[in-house]
Protein backbone atom coordinates (compact mmCIF):
# COMPACT_ATOMS: atom_id res chain seq x y z
CA UNK A 1 0.00 0.00 0.00
CA UNK A 2 1.57 3.19 -1.31
CA UNK A 3 1.87 6.20 0.81
CA UNK A 4 0.42 8.91 -1.14
CA UNK A 5 2.21 11.27 1.16
CA UNK A 6 5.51 10.11 1.01
CA UNK A 7 5.06 7.10 -1.51
CA UNK A 8 6.51 4.49 1.33
CA UNK A 9 5.66 1.02 0.11
CA UNK A 10 3.55 -0.14 3.55
CA UNK A 11 2.71 -3.18 4.08
CA UNK A 12 -1.07 -4.09 3.37
CA UNK A 13 -3.39 -3.36 6.71
CA UNK A 14 -1.50 -0.62 8.16
CA UNK A 15 -3.17 2.20 9.54
CA UNK A 16 -0.72 4.65 9.36
CA UNK A 17 1.85 5.19 7.00
CA UNK A 18 5.41 3.88 8.82
CA UNK A 19 7.70 6.24 7.18
CA UNK A 20 5.51 9.57 7.24
CA UNK A 21 2.80 8.57 10.03
CA UNK A 22 -0.04 9.71 7.26
CA UNK A 23 -2.83 7.86 8.29
CA UNK A 24 -4.33 5.09 5.40
CA UNK A 25 -7.01 3.97 6.71
CA UNK A 26 -9.55 6.42 4.94
CA UNK A 27 -7.50 5.75 1.31
CA UNK A 28 -9.82 4.93 -0.98
CA UNK A 29 -8.01 5.39 -4.14
CA UNK A 30 -10.50 4.77 -7.18
CA UNK A 31 -9.20 1.46 -7.77
CA UNK A 32 -11.34 0.72 -4.32
CA UNK A 33 -14.75 -0.32 -6.08
CA UNK A 34 -12.62 -2.28 -8.67
CA UNK A 35 -10.43 -4.24 -6.25
CA UNK A 36 -13.74 -4.96 -4.00
CA UNK A 37 -15.67 -5.95 -7.25
CA UNK A 38 -13.55 -8.57 -8.19
CA UNK A 39 -13.36 -10.24 -4.95
CA UNK A 40 -17.00 -9.93 -4.35
CA UNK A 41 -18.30 -11.26 -7.72
CA UNK A 42 -18.29 -14.95 -7.96
CA UNK A 43 -16.64 -16.95 -11.20
CA UNK A 44 -20.44 -17.10 -12.25
CA UNK A 45 -20.49 -14.01 -13.74
CA UNK A 46 -18.41 -14.40 -16.28
CA UNK A 47 -21.06 -16.73 -17.50
CA UNK A 48 -17.61 -19.20 -18.51
CA UNK A 49 -18.32 -20.81 -21.98
CA UNK A 50 -18.62 -24.88 -22.20
CA UNK A 51 -15.60 -26.38 -22.51
CA UNK A 52 -14.07 -27.76 -25.73
CA UNK A 53 -12.89 -31.49 -24.99
CA UNK A 54 -10.70 -34.33 -26.04
CA UNK A 55 -10.10 -37.65 -24.97
CA UNK A 56 -5.87 -38.32 -23.77
CA UNK A 57 -5.78 -41.09 -26.61
CA UNK A 58 -6.58 -38.75 -29.57
CA UNK A 59 -3.84 -37.72 -32.18
CA UNK A 60 -2.13 -34.62 -31.40
CA UNK A 61 -3.64 -32.95 -34.91
CA UNK A 62 -7.04 -33.45 -34.43
CA UNK A 63 -6.48 -30.92 -30.99
CA UNK A 64 -4.75 -28.29 -33.09
CA UNK A 65 -7.06 -28.68 -35.91
CA UNK A 66 -10.38 -28.34 -33.19
CA UNK A 67 -8.54 -25.50 -31.74
CA UNK A 68 -8.42 -23.93 -35.22
CA UNK A 69 -11.70 -24.61 -36.13
CA UNK A 70 -13.10 -23.10 -33.13
CA UNK A 71 -11.08 -20.54 -32.34
CA UNK A 72 -10.11 -21.16 -29.35
CA UNK A 73 -6.80 -21.54 -26.79
CA UNK A 74 -7.30 -24.79 -25.08
CA UNK A 75 -8.83 -27.77 -24.81
CA UNK A 76 -9.84 -29.78 -21.78
CA UNK A 77 -8.54 -33.29 -21.90
CA UNK A 78 -11.14 -35.52 -20.18
CA UNK A 79 -10.98 -39.50 -20.00
CA UNK A 80 -13.93 -41.97 -20.86
CA UNK A 81 -15.88 -41.26 -17.53
CA UNK A 82 -15.67 -37.40 -18.43
CA UNK A 83 -13.13 -36.76 -15.43
CA UNK A 84 -10.73 -34.18 -16.18
CA UNK A 85 -7.34 -35.10 -16.55
CA UNK A 86 -5.54 -32.22 -18.52
CA UNK A 87 -5.92 -29.64 -20.17
CA UNK A 88 -4.10 -28.79 -23.93
CA UNK A 89 -3.21 -24.75 -24.48
CA UNK A 90 -1.32 -22.84 -27.33
CA UNK A 91 1.57 -23.28 -25.13
CA UNK A 92 1.99 -26.96 -25.17
CA UNK A 93 1.42 -26.86 -28.82
CA UNK A 94 4.65 -24.18 -28.93
CA UNK A 95 6.94 -25.92 -26.13
CA UNK A 96 5.96 -29.01 -26.23
CA UNK A 97 5.33 -30.25 -29.63
CA UNK A 98 7.14 -27.73 -32.47
CA UNK A 99 9.91 -29.12 -31.41
CA UNK A 100 9.28 -32.05 -33.59
CA UNK A 101 6.72 -31.69 -35.90
CA UNK A 102 6.37 -35.98 -37.04
CA UNK A 103 4.48 -36.63 -33.97
CA UNK A 104 1.29 -35.31 -34.80
CA UNK A 105 -0.40 -38.41 -34.89
CA UNK A 106 0.85 -39.27 -31.18
CA UNK A 107 -1.89 -38.81 -28.44
CA UNK A 108 -2.89 -35.42 -27.40
CA UNK A 109 -1.98 -37.08 -23.76
CA UNK A 110 1.59 -36.93 -23.84
CA UNK A 111 1.38 -32.98 -25.06
CA UNK A 112 -1.10 -31.65 -22.26
CA UNK A 113 -0.60 -30.21 -19.16
CA UNK A 114 -2.07 -32.95 -17.08
CA UNK A 115 -3.62 -32.43 -13.51
CA UNK A 116 -4.55 -28.58 -13.90
CA UNK A 117 -5.33 -26.03 -11.58
CA UNK A 118 -9.12 -25.70 -11.65
CA UNK A 119 -11.72 -23.27 -9.90
CA UNK A 120 -15.50 -23.45 -9.15
CA UNK A 121 -18.29 -21.00 -10.36
CA UNK A 122 -18.38 -19.52 -6.99
CA UNK A 123 -14.57 -18.96 -6.41
CA UNK A 124 -14.03 -14.89 -6.58
CA UNK A 125 -12.69 -13.64 -9.63
CA UNK A 126 -9.62 -12.43 -7.68
CA UNK A 127 -9.23 -15.65 -6.66
CA UNK A 128 -9.03 -16.78 -10.77
CA UNK A 129 -6.61 -13.88 -11.02
CA UNK A 130 -4.54 -15.17 -8.10
CA UNK A 131 -4.25 -18.50 -9.84
CA UNK A 132 -3.40 -17.54 -13.32
CA UNK A 133 -0.63 -14.84 -12.16
CA UNK A 134 0.46 -17.59 -9.53
CA UNK A 135 0.78 -20.51 -12.36
CA UNK A 136 1.36 -18.40 -15.40
CA UNK A 137 -2.42 -19.31 -16.69
CA UNK A 138 -4.32 -17.90 -19.59
CA UNK A 139 -6.95 -20.27 -19.10
CA UNK A 140 -8.58 -22.01 -16.28
CA UNK A 141 -11.17 -25.28 -15.89
CA UNK A 142 -14.33 -24.54 -14.37
CA UNK A 143 -15.52 -27.51 -12.40
CA UNK A 144 -18.27 -28.79 -10.50
CA UNK A 145 -19.01 -29.90 -6.91
CA UNK A 146 -17.75 -33.65 -8.70
CA UNK A 147 -14.55 -31.87 -10.03
CA UNK A 148 -15.98 -32.53 -13.23
CA UNK A 149 -15.39 -30.06 -15.87
CA UNK A 150 -18.49 -27.67 -16.77
CA UNK A 151 -17.05 -24.85 -18.38
CA UNK A 152 -13.66 -22.14 -19.11
CA UNK A 153 -12.92 -18.83 -18.32
CA UNK A 154 -9.70 -16.98 -20.14
CA UNK A 155 -7.74 -14.44 -19.18
CA UNK A 156 -9.18 -12.08 -21.53
CA UNK A 157 -13.39 -13.07 -19.69
CA UNK A 158 -11.31 -11.19 -16.84
CA UNK A 159 -10.45 -8.32 -19.12
CA UNK A 160 -13.62 -8.28 -20.32
CA UNK A 161 -15.63 -7.74 -17.08
CA UNK A 162 -12.92 -5.00 -15.68
CA UNK A 163 -13.40 -3.27 -18.76
CA UNK A 164 -17.10 -2.75 -18.24
CA UNK A 165 -16.74 -2.74 -14.21
CA UNK A 166 -14.16 0.11 -15.07
CA UNK A 167 -16.58 1.84 -17.29
CA UNK A 168 -19.52 1.85 -14.79
CA UNK A 169 -17.67 3.51 -12.09
CA UNK A 170 -16.57 6.22 -14.39
CA UNK A 171 -19.88 6.93 -15.49
CA UNK A 172 -21.38 6.89 -11.73
CA UNK A 173 -18.30 9.10 -10.15
CA UNK B 1 -30.23 -0.44 45.56
CA UNK B 2 -29.20 -1.96 42.67
CA UNK B 3 -28.33 -0.78 39.02
CA UNK B 4 -29.42 -2.94 36.30
CA UNK B 5 -27.02 -3.56 33.59
CA UNK B 6 -28.10 -1.42 30.37
CA UNK B 7 -29.85 -4.80 27.66
CA UNK B 8 -27.41 -4.54 24.42
CA UNK B 9 -27.67 -5.96 21.20
CA UNK B 10 -25.19 -7.00 18.80
CA UNK B 11 -25.51 -3.55 16.70
CA UNK B 12 -24.12 -2.20 19.88
CA UNK B 13 -21.27 -3.84 19.75
CA UNK B 14 -20.11 -2.99 16.01
CA UNK B 15 -17.64 -0.22 16.03
CA UNK B 16 -17.83 2.97 13.33
CA UNK B 17 -14.82 1.81 11.65
CA UNK B 18 -15.27 1.10 7.92
CA UNK B 19 -14.21 -3.17 7.52
CA UNK B 20 -11.37 -3.77 5.64
CA UNK B 21 -11.51 -7.14 4.96
CA UNK B 22 -12.28 -8.59 0.90
CA UNK B 23 -15.99 -9.20 -0.20
CA UNK B 24 -16.88 -12.20 1.58
CA UNK B 25 -13.96 -13.09 3.25
CA UNK B 26 -15.10 -15.78 6.19
CA UNK B 27 -13.41 -12.79 9.16
CA UNK B 28 -17.10 -11.53 8.48
CA UNK B 29 -19.39 -14.38 9.83
CA UNK B 30 -16.48 -14.66 12.58
CA UNK B 31 -17.04 -10.89 13.55
CA UNK B 32 -20.98 -11.31 12.86
CA UNK B 33 -21.59 -14.75 15.63
CA UNK B 34 -18.99 -13.15 17.80
CA UNK B 35 -20.92 -9.40 17.74
CA UNK B 36 -24.12 -12.22 18.56
CA UNK B 37 -22.41 -13.64 21.83
CA UNK B 38 -21.37 -10.77 23.28
CA UNK B 39 -24.46 -8.86 24.63
CA UNK B 40 -25.73 -12.15 25.70
CA UNK B 41 -22.64 -13.11 28.57
CA UNK B 42 -24.29 -10.55 30.89
CA UNK B 43 -20.89 -8.77 30.99
CA UNK B 44 -20.46 -4.78 30.70
CA UNK B 45 -19.55 -3.45 27.83
CA UNK B 46 -16.38 -1.74 29.26
CA UNK B 47 -15.09 -5.20 30.79
CA UNK B 48 -14.65 -6.88 27.43
CA UNK B 49 -10.55 -6.83 25.68
CA UNK B 50 -9.88 -7.86 22.23
CA UNK B 51 -5.92 -7.90 21.64
CA UNK B 52 -4.65 -9.12 18.26
CA UNK B 53 -1.68 -9.16 16.12
CA UNK B 54 -0.74 -8.76 13.11
CA UNK B 55 -2.97 -10.32 9.97
CA UNK B 56 -6.15 -9.92 8.52
CA UNK B 57 -7.91 -11.14 11.62
CA UNK B 58 -5.99 -9.25 13.66
CA UNK B 59 -8.20 -6.10 12.38
CA UNK B 60 -10.99 -7.43 14.50
CA UNK B 61 -10.52 -5.19 17.15
CA UNK B 62 -11.24 -2.52 15.10
CA UNK B 63 -14.85 -3.87 13.94
CA UNK B 64 -15.81 -4.14 17.91
CA UNK B 65 -17.13 -1.51 20.10
CA UNK B 66 -15.20 -2.75 23.33
CA UNK B 67 -11.33 -1.68 24.52
CA UNK B 68 -9.12 -3.53 22.11
CA UNK B 69 -5.39 -3.61 21.10
CA UNK B 70 -3.75 -4.48 18.15
CA UNK B 71 -0.33 -5.14 18.92
CA UNK B 72 2.64 -7.33 17.67
CA UNK B 73 3.70 -9.74 15.35
CA UNK B 74 2.56 -12.97 17.23
CA UNK B 75 2.93 -11.38 20.68
CA UNK B 76 -1.02 -10.78 21.15
CA UNK B 77 -0.38 -13.36 23.92
CA UNK B 78 1.64 -11.92 26.08
CA UNK B 79 -0.04 -8.90 26.13
CA UNK B 80 -3.30 -10.21 26.60
CA UNK B 81 -1.68 -12.58 29.73
CA UNK B 82 -0.43 -8.65 31.34
CA UNK B 83 -3.45 -7.37 30.61
CA UNK B 84 -5.32 -10.54 32.66
CA UNK B 85 -2.63 -10.19 35.10
CA UNK B 86 -3.31 -6.72 36.20
CA UNK B 87 -7.20 -6.70 35.76
CA UNK B 88 -8.00 -10.26 36.20
CA UNK B 89 -11.97 -8.54 36.13
CA UNK B 90 -11.72 -8.11 32.31
CA UNK B 91 -12.98 -10.95 30.02
CA UNK B 92 -10.00 -10.65 27.44
CA UNK B 93 -10.23 -12.39 23.96
CA UNK B 94 -7.17 -12.88 21.49
CA UNK B 95 -7.81 -13.06 18.02
CA UNK B 96 -4.52 -14.82 15.94
CA UNK B 97 -4.04 -16.25 12.56
CA UNK B 98 -2.31 -19.67 11.40
CA UNK B 99 0.62 -17.29 10.49
CA UNK B 100 0.68 -15.32 13.35
CA UNK B 101 -0.62 -17.53 16.26
CA UNK B 102 1.47 -20.82 14.95
CA UNK B 103 4.73 -19.29 13.30
CA UNK B 104 5.32 -16.02 14.55
CA UNK B 105 4.11 -16.36 17.82
CA UNK B 106 4.26 -19.98 17.99
CA UNK B 107 6.56 -19.81 21.38
CA UNK B 108 3.80 -16.96 22.63
CA UNK B 109 1.14 -19.04 22.02
CA UNK B 110 2.21 -22.57 23.73
CA UNK B 111 3.49 -20.83 27.08
CA UNK B 112 -0.43 -18.93 27.52
CA UNK B 113 -1.25 -22.24 26.85
CA UNK B 114 0.23 -24.44 29.45
CA UNK B 115 -0.09 -21.42 31.90
CA UNK B 116 -3.73 -21.63 31.61
CA UNK B 117 -4.17 -17.83 31.80
CA UNK B 118 -7.90 -16.94 31.53
CA UNK B 119 -8.02 -15.92 28.10
CA UNK B 120 -10.38 -17.39 25.07
CA UNK B 121 -8.08 -17.78 21.74
CA UNK B 122 -9.45 -17.71 18.16
CA UNK B 123 -7.26 -18.78 15.92
CA UNK B 124 -8.41 -17.99 12.50
CA UNK B 125 -7.02 -20.91 10.08
CA UNK B 126 -7.21 -19.84 6.28
CA UNK B 127 -3.78 -21.86 5.74
CA UNK B 128 -1.95 -18.69 4.09
CA UNK B 129 -0.63 -15.16 4.65
CA UNK B 130 -3.86 -13.28 2.99
CA UNK B 131 -2.55 -9.96 4.34
CA UNK B 132 1.06 -9.91 2.58
CA UNK B 133 -1.15 -12.33 -0.43
CA UNK B 134 -0.60 -15.72 -0.73
CA UNK B 135 2.63 -16.62 1.10
CA UNK B 136 2.35 -20.25 2.26
CA UNK B 137 2.00 -20.86 6.14
CA UNK B 138 2.28 -22.87 8.91
CA UNK B 139 -0.98 -24.20 8.19
CA UNK B 140 -0.66 -25.09 4.51
CA UNK B 141 -0.99 -28.43 3.48
CA UNK B 142 2.53 -29.86 1.77
CA UNK B 143 2.25 -29.79 -1.92
CA UNK B 144 0.23 -26.04 -2.05
CA UNK B 145 1.57 -24.16 -4.74
CA UNK B 146 1.96 -20.18 -3.04
CA UNK B 147 3.90 -17.17 -4.13
CA UNK B 148 6.67 -18.45 -1.82
CA UNK B 149 6.81 -22.16 -2.29
CA UNK B 150 6.24 -22.10 -6.51
CA UNK B 151 6.89 -25.91 -6.70
CA UNK B 152 4.66 -26.66 -3.80
CA UNK B 153 5.59 -26.61 0.02
CA UNK B 154 7.56 -29.18 1.36
CA UNK B 155 7.01 -28.58 5.09
CA UNK B 156 4.70 -30.63 7.36
CA UNK B 157 1.79 -28.43 8.69
CA UNK B 158 1.62 -27.54 12.05
CA UNK B 159 -2.38 -28.89 13.18
CA UNK B 160 -3.41 -26.00 15.50
CA UNK B 161 -5.31 -28.66 17.98
CA UNK B 162 -2.34 -30.39 18.27
CA UNK B 163 -0.49 -27.75 19.71
CA UNK B 164 -2.81 -26.68 21.89
CA UNK B 165 -3.37 -30.50 23.39
CA UNK B 166 0.07 -30.62 23.22
CA UNK B 167 0.40 -27.49 25.58
CA UNK B 168 -2.37 -29.24 27.85
CA UNK B 169 -4.87 -26.53 26.89
CA UNK B 170 -7.73 -27.03 29.33
CA UNK B 171 -10.81 -25.80 26.76
CA UNK B 172 -9.68 -26.85 23.15
CA UNK B 173 -12.86 -26.30 20.21
CA UNK B 174 -12.81 -26.13 16.09
CA UNK B 175 -15.42 -24.77 14.04
CA UNK B 176 -16.18 -23.37 10.76
CA UNK B 177 -16.58 -19.80 9.54
CA UNK B 178 -19.78 -19.85 7.83
CA UNK B 179 -21.18 -22.97 10.08
CA UNK B 180 -22.79 -19.73 12.06
CA UNK B 181 -25.44 -21.73 14.72
CA UNK B 182 -22.10 -24.15 15.68
CA UNK B 183 -19.81 -21.38 15.96
CA UNK B 184 -21.57 -19.50 18.45
CA UNK B 185 -22.01 -22.26 20.73
CA UNK B 186 -18.63 -23.01 20.64
CA UNK B 187 -17.75 -19.28 21.27
CA UNK B 188 -20.41 -19.51 24.47
CA UNK B 189 -18.65 -22.45 25.31
CA UNK B 190 -14.88 -20.77 25.35
CA UNK B 191 -16.76 -17.34 27.09
CA UNK B 192 -17.45 -19.61 30.19
CA UNK B 193 -14.13 -21.88 30.53
CA UNK B 194 -12.20 -20.64 33.46
CA UNK B 195 -8.84 -21.05 31.69
CA UNK B 196 -7.02 -20.81 28.14
CA UNK B 197 -10.02 -21.27 25.81
CA UNK B 198 -8.32 -22.37 22.24
CA UNK B 199 -10.77 -22.30 19.29
CA UNK B 200 -9.36 -23.23 15.49
CA UNK B 201 -11.62 -21.71 13.22
CA UNK B 202 -11.49 -22.89 9.75
CA UNK B 203 -11.75 -19.49 7.67
CA UNK B 204 -11.81 -19.45 3.81
CA UNK B 205 -9.44 -16.80 2.17
CA UNK B 206 -11.31 -16.40 -0.92
CA UNK B 207 -8.83 -14.97 -2.66
CA UNK B 208 -5.72 -16.36 -1.80
CA UNK B 209 -6.85 -19.40 -0.73
CA UNK B 210 -10.36 -20.43 -1.91
CA UNK B 211 -12.10 -23.36 -1.31
CA UNK B 212 -9.48 -24.54 0.96
CA UNK B 213 -12.09 -26.30 3.55
CA UNK B 214 -14.69 -26.63 1.16
CA UNK B 215 -15.07 -30.30 2.34
CA UNK B 216 -16.03 -29.06 5.73
CA UNK B 217 -17.74 -26.36 5.03
CA UNK B 218 -20.11 -26.85 1.55
CA UNK B 219 -23.75 -28.30 2.26
CA UNK B 220 -24.17 -31.56 0.82
CA UNK B 221 -20.59 -32.26 0.92
CA UNK B 222 -19.71 -31.49 4.44
CA UNK B 223 -22.37 -34.11 6.32
CA UNK B 224 -19.54 -36.78 4.88
CA UNK B 225 -16.52 -35.14 6.00
CA UNK B 226 -17.13 -33.82 9.08
CA UNK B 227 -18.42 -35.30 12.25
CA UNK B 228 -19.46 -33.13 15.41
CA UNK B 229 -18.39 -33.93 18.72
CA UNK B 230 -20.81 -34.13 21.49
CA UNK B 231 -20.25 -35.11 24.63
CA UNK B 232 -20.68 -38.89 26.29
CA UNK B 233 -22.49 -39.26 22.28
CA UNK B 234 -20.80 -41.29 19.94
CA UNK B 235 -19.41 -40.37 17.04
CA UNK B 236 -21.58 -40.65 13.71
CA UNK B 237 -21.75 -38.70 10.89
CA UNK B 238 -22.95 -39.09 7.16
CA UNK B 239 -25.89 -37.39 5.49
CA UNK B 240 -27.83 -40.47 6.80
CA UNK B 241 -26.15 -40.57 9.96
CA UNK B 242 -25.15 -44.21 8.68
CA UNK B 243 -21.41 -44.00 9.20
CA UNK B 244 -19.24 -43.77 13.10
CA UNK B 245 -15.97 -43.98 14.32
CA UNK B 246 -14.97 -46.84 15.83
CA UNK B 247 -11.36 -47.73 17.75
CA UNK B 248 -9.81 -50.58 16.31
CA UNK B 249 -7.61 -53.07 18.18
CA UNK B 250 -4.45 -51.36 17.40
CA UNK B 251 -5.84 -48.54 19.60
CA UNK B 252 -6.92 -46.16 16.12
CA UNK B 253 -9.85 -44.71 14.60
CA UNK B 254 -11.50 -46.37 11.47
CA UNK B 255 -14.37 -45.05 9.74
CA UNK B 256 -17.36 -48.06 10.05
CA UNK B 257 -20.85 -48.15 8.79
CA UNK B 258 -23.76 -48.54 10.73
CA UNK B 259 -25.40 -51.87 10.20
CA UNK B 260 -24.55 -55.42 9.47
CA UNK B 261 -23.03 -56.33 12.99
CA UNK B 262 -21.95 -52.62 14.20
CA UNK B 263 -24.35 -50.66 16.33
CA UNK B 264 -23.62 -47.21 17.53
CA UNK B 265 -22.43 -48.76 21.10
CA UNK B 266 -19.51 -50.35 19.24
CA UNK B 267 -18.48 -46.35 18.64
CA UNK B 268 -16.34 -44.38 20.05
CA UNK B 269 -18.16 -42.21 22.38
CA UNK B 270 -16.68 -39.02 23.25
CA UNK B 271 -15.41 -37.40 26.09
CA UNK B 272 -14.41 -33.88 26.38
CA UNK B 273 -14.07 -34.39 30.05
CA UNK B 274 -11.12 -37.13 30.00
CA UNK B 275 -8.39 -35.35 32.61
CA UNK B 276 -6.04 -38.25 29.80
CA UNK B 277 -5.58 -35.88 26.60
CA UNK B 278 -4.96 -38.68 24.72
CA UNK B 279 -8.45 -39.02 23.03
CA UNK B 280 -8.73 -35.52 22.07
CA UNK B 281 -5.25 -35.89 20.46
CA UNK B 282 -6.68 -39.12 18.58
CA UNK B 283 -9.62 -36.82 17.56
CA UNK B 284 -7.58 -33.60 16.69
CA UNK B 285 -5.58 -35.55 14.17
CA UNK B 286 -8.16 -37.54 12.04
CA UNK B 287 -7.91 -35.69 8.53
CA UNK B 288 -10.00 -35.57 6.04
CA UNK B 289 -9.87 -36.92 3.25
CA UNK B 290 -9.12 -40.46 5.41
CA UNK B 291 -11.21 -39.29 7.96
CA UNK B 292 -14.30 -36.95 8.51
CA UNK B 293 -12.74 -34.19 10.64
CA UNK B 294 -13.68 -33.59 13.85
CA UNK B 295 -15.85 -30.00 14.72
CA UNK B 296 -16.90 -29.29 18.31
CA UNK B 297 -15.22 -29.34 21.85
CA UNK B 298 -12.36 -31.86 22.14
CA UNK B 299 -11.46 -30.67 25.35
CA UNK B 300 -12.98 -29.28 28.47
CA UNK B 301 -10.98 -29.82 31.55
CA UNK B 302 -10.69 -27.55 35.06
CA UNK B 303 -7.46 -26.44 36.03
CA UNK B 304 -6.55 -23.70 38.24
CA UNK B 305 -5.83 -20.45 35.64
CA UNK B 306 -2.40 -18.47 36.25
CA UNK B 307 -4.64 -15.09 36.61
CA UNK B 308 -6.52 -16.46 39.49
CA UNK B 309 -3.30 -17.86 41.45
CA UNK B 310 -1.00 -14.65 40.46
CA UNK B 311 -3.98 -12.62 42.06
CA UNK B 312 -4.03 -14.68 44.85
CA UNK B 313 0.28 -15.09 45.13
CA UNK B 314 0.17 -11.17 44.68
CA UNK B 315 -2.17 -10.52 47.77
CA UNK B 316 -0.74 -13.25 49.84
CA UNK B 317 2.49 -11.18 49.34
CA UNK B 318 0.59 -8.16 50.16
CA UNK B 319 -0.78 -9.13 53.71
CA UNK B 320 2.41 -10.66 54.66
CA UNK B 321 4.90 -7.76 53.27
CA UNK B 322 2.37 -5.15 52.87
CA UNK B 323 1.91 -3.33 49.90
CA UNK B 324 4.86 -3.02 47.27
CA UNK B 325 6.88 0.04 47.54
CA UNK B 326 8.22 0.94 43.39
CA UNK B 327 11.31 3.50 44.14
CA UNK B 328 12.17 1.47 46.86
CA UNK B 329 12.47 -1.90 44.90
CA UNK B 330 14.57 0.36 42.59
CA UNK B 331 16.85 0.97 44.97
CA UNK B 332 17.79 -1.94 46.74
CA UNK B 333 20.06 -5.00 45.94
CA UNK B 334 22.57 -4.31 43.75
CA UNK B 335 23.12 -0.86 42.92
CA UNK B 336 25.70 1.24 41.27
CA UNK B 337 26.13 5.03 40.93
CA UNK B 338 27.86 5.23 37.27
CA UNK B 339 30.89 7.82 37.53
Amino acid sequence: MLCPDCGFDNIEGMDNCEACGQPLVTLDPSGGELEQSISRHSIAILCPKAPLTIGPLEPVSTAIETMCQHHVGCLLVVDDSGDLVGIFTERDVLNRFSDDLSRLPDPVGEFMTANPTTISQDDSIAYALHAMELGGYRHLPVVDTDDRPIGIISVRDILRFLCVRFAELRSTA
Amino acid sequence: MTTELPVLAPKDFASDQELRWCPRCGDYSILAQFKKLLPTLGIPKEKFMIVSGIGCSSRFPYYVDTYGFHSIHGRAPAIATGIKGVRPDLQVWVITGDGDGLSIGGNHLMHVIRRNVNLKIILFNNQIYGLTKGQYSPTSPVGKRTKSTPLGSIDNPLSPLSVAIGSEATFVARSVDVDTKHLIKILERAAHHQGTSFIEVYQDCNVFNSGAFYYASKKGIKEENIVYLEHGKPLIFGADRDKGIRVNEGNRPEVVELGSGISEDDLLFHDEEAQEPSLAFMLARMRHPEFPEAVGVFRSVDRPAYDIALDEQVNEAIEQKGPGDLEALFSSGDTWTVK
